[in-house]
């Protein structure tokens, strides 16, 4: 591009910058804030010190974290539940996905199956009819209702659909021809092909999992509290805040006994900085699923 | 190639299937007839059939509880049908006065939220584009991208913390039970007394929206930035030499091109209103900002989990389903009259 060097040029971009700028200062600055403050001293905190970077510096906070029972335990079953829903998903997902996006001469009720699956974008039954099918199923309270009822997503099915059309037929017609059957095909040709659409239909199951906490609300109960993934237990750092505000509203004077503050932001930091360092690197292949399923969708 | 294909598949079929295939009408016989041929892509397809049938066609034959008296001993089909035909859930869902304002606040929370992010994500994604420095254009985007990766609930936990207030007044010298906004306001001498601001009904919009904002404006700029990465350079070199500024460029090239773009997202985000999940408003909300933060879903969550209603809050449920779709279609139609694209 022919660089302009008018006033109004340098105007536009001393705003383009000052904005962007801004725009990097306020996404930054809560997560670099909740960092300083689990790391500040709670005399610092209470005085109002603690503006941007930690004050006094302190690690109780993490020691108690990371000590105490909950937050390692629902961290854990997080891991646990991210790994299994994620290969789960995948290969529903891609066992479904690839009959789909083949020729209708070769699979049964083609077009029957899938106006059966797209149809369920539109419409859901909602949230009451979907507990009562968990319930039904006896998954309730148990690790599986977290995984089982979301097994596939329409929208990553759409996706990975999409990925499998790219794939040239001519590819596998030759394949047809050096006598290979359909499995061959699927197991030796359109997979190893597929890596990228895996990784990112895999990332996006992922992701989903790691900052799910609706469904452990719905479908656990206090009773397999253990089961609890991490980010559930920051709502009930959330609920004890509440608490407290309500009884401040109600105009109770007895303070109601809560977690040192330094604790909470300990926690919140804990749930975030795994996605935190992990996003960098996988961005890249959320940006094409999202390409993808926009030309798609 | 294709005929050798074609030849192989031919001799597979038996006779009985070849003639079913010949009678076009018979649809089902001749589906039926690519089960030889299709055995494995049929055996692939069985786990993934099966969790549709169970996990999404189940719950629409449990929409019947809507129209019955729902116990659990007795099961959807054993429970009673509801009084006025099956349809007593339903009229006492509208006679209830406060369901136009749940519908409202659902409408008003996407509203703000369309309003707001909208425009911000095109601003963002033209900015974006006029970056002349590659490294500077990279950071920029990554890092726009990070609240879209943290979690409802973790952004919830910090609007929380950071706007918890016990009400300190300005003189206390101590802000231990003030979240930084509060502490912020407090030690400037702008308020004498700490707010709650999640106990107060007029900040709960504020609140949503600007966390919302915060949490996608960078992923929801993608799009545009990808539509004006295809931008022919051409057309602004074209349009320099015909002393075109920066500013009018943006504005008669890169704004008109990604238009298409912006109506289609628009529309779509229009049929989404009635769709507003219930995570994020149950985890903001308290009972006594009720008046703007209940929303449909939350309180279908509300009505059916908390207070047991199962049959009520599924006709609820079945009514915010109704809607959507009614609102999807009109959107879907809208897009294919303005811009020849749309869902289908």
């Amino acid at each position: 591009m022919v660089k302009d060097t008018s006033v109004s040029s340098v105007i536009l971009d001393i705003v383009i910058y000052v904005v962007l700028i801004l725009l990097m200062i306020v996404t930054l600055y809560p997560i670099i804030y909740i960092l300083s403050v689990s790391l500040s001293s709670q005399a610092a905190y209470e005085a109002g010190e603690v503006v941007l970077w930690p004050v006094g510096i302190n690690l109780e906070a993490y020691k108690e974290v990371l000590t105490g029972g909950t937050v390692p335990m629902s961290f854990l079953q997080a891991v646990i539940n991210t790994l299994l829903y994620t290969v789960i998903s995948l290969f529903m997902t891609t066992t479904l996905a690839y009959p789909l996006s083949r020729s209708k001469d070769r699979v049964p009720f083609h077009g029957f199956i899938t106006k059966l699956v797209v149809f369920t974008m539109f419409f859901t039954a909602g949230m009451i009819p979907m507990y009562l099918i968990v319930q039904k199923v006896g998954l309730l309270n148990t690790r599986w209702a977290l995984i089982i009822p979301v097994a596939i997503t329409t929208y990553n099915l759409v996706v990975m659909r999409s990925f499998f059309e790219s794939v040239p037929v001519e590819l596998e017609e030759a394949a047809f021809i050096d006598g290979a059957n359909e499995i061959t095909i699927f197991a030796k040709i359109i997979l190893p092909l597929s890596k990228a659409a895996l990784a990112t239909v895999g990332l996006f199951y992922a992701v989903s999992q790691w900052n799910q906490w609706f469904n452990a609300m719905l479908y656990l109960s206090d009773r397999v509290s253990e089961l609890y993934p991490l980010q559930y237990i920051i709502r009930q750092i959330i609920m004890e805040n509440q608490i407290a505000a309500e009884a401040a509203a109600a105009g109770e004077l007895t303070q109601v006994q809560t977690s040192t503050v330094q604790l909470k932001y300990a926690t919140l930091f804990v749930s975030i900085v795994p996605m935190l360092c992990v996003y960098p690197f996988i961005q890249k292949y959320f940006v094409k699923g999202v390409m993808v399923g926009s030309v798609k969708g | 190639m294709k005929k050798a294909v074609v030849e192989k598949n031919t001799k597979t079929n038996s006779a009985p299937a070849l003639a079913a295939e010949k009678k076009k009408g018979n649809w089902f016989s001749r589906e039926c007839s690519k089960f030889r041929k299709g055995k494995f892509l049929v055996l692939l397809m069985i786990p993934g059939i099966i969790y549709y049938i169970i996990f999404h066609y189940g719950p629409i034959y449990g929409l019947l509880t809507a129209f019955k008296d729902y116990k659990p001993r007795l099961g959807i089909l054993g429970s009673p049908w509801a009084d006025n035909y099956g349809f007593a859930e339903f009229i006492r869902f509208f006679t209830i006065p406060d369901v136009w304002n749940y519908i409202w606040n659902t409408i008003v929370l996407s509203v703000l939220n369309i309003v707001w992010l909208f425009p911000l994500a095109i601003i963002l994604a033209l900015f974006i584009n006029e970056l002349r420095s590659v490294t500077f254009k990279k950071v920029v985007q990554t890092i726009s991208y990070l609240p879209h990766f943290v979690s409802v609930a973790a952004v919830a936990g910090m609007i929380t913390l950071f706007c918890t207030s016990q009400q300190t007044s300005v003189d206390a010298g101590s802000y231990a039970n003030e979240g930084i906004i509060n502490q912020f306001l407090l030690s400037l001498g702008l308020i004498d007394q700490g707010i709650p601001f999640l106990s107060r009904t007029e900040w709960f919009r504020t609140i949503y929206t600007a966390s919302g904002v915060w949490q996608s404006v960078g992923w929801s700029a993608i799009i545009y930035i990808a539509a004006l990465s295809g931008v022919d350079q051409e057309l602004y070199e074209a349009a320099t030499i015909d002393g075109a500024s920066r500013v009018q460029k943006m504005w008669h090239i890169s704004v008109q091109l990604i238009k298409p773009t912006i109506v289609i997202l628009l529309i779509m985000q229009i049929g989404k209103i009635m769709s507003l999940g219930a995570d994020k408003a149950l985890l903001l909300q308290q009972p006594a900002t009720y008046e703007h933060s209940q929303i449909l879903s939350t309180y279908i969550y509300n009505q059916g989990l908390n207070q047991g209603e199962i049959s009520y809050s599924t006709a609820v449920g079945l009514f915010n389903s109704l809607l959507n779709v009614i609102l999807v279609c009109i959107a879907n139609f809208i897009s294919r009259k303005l811009t020849d694209t749309g869902l289908w």
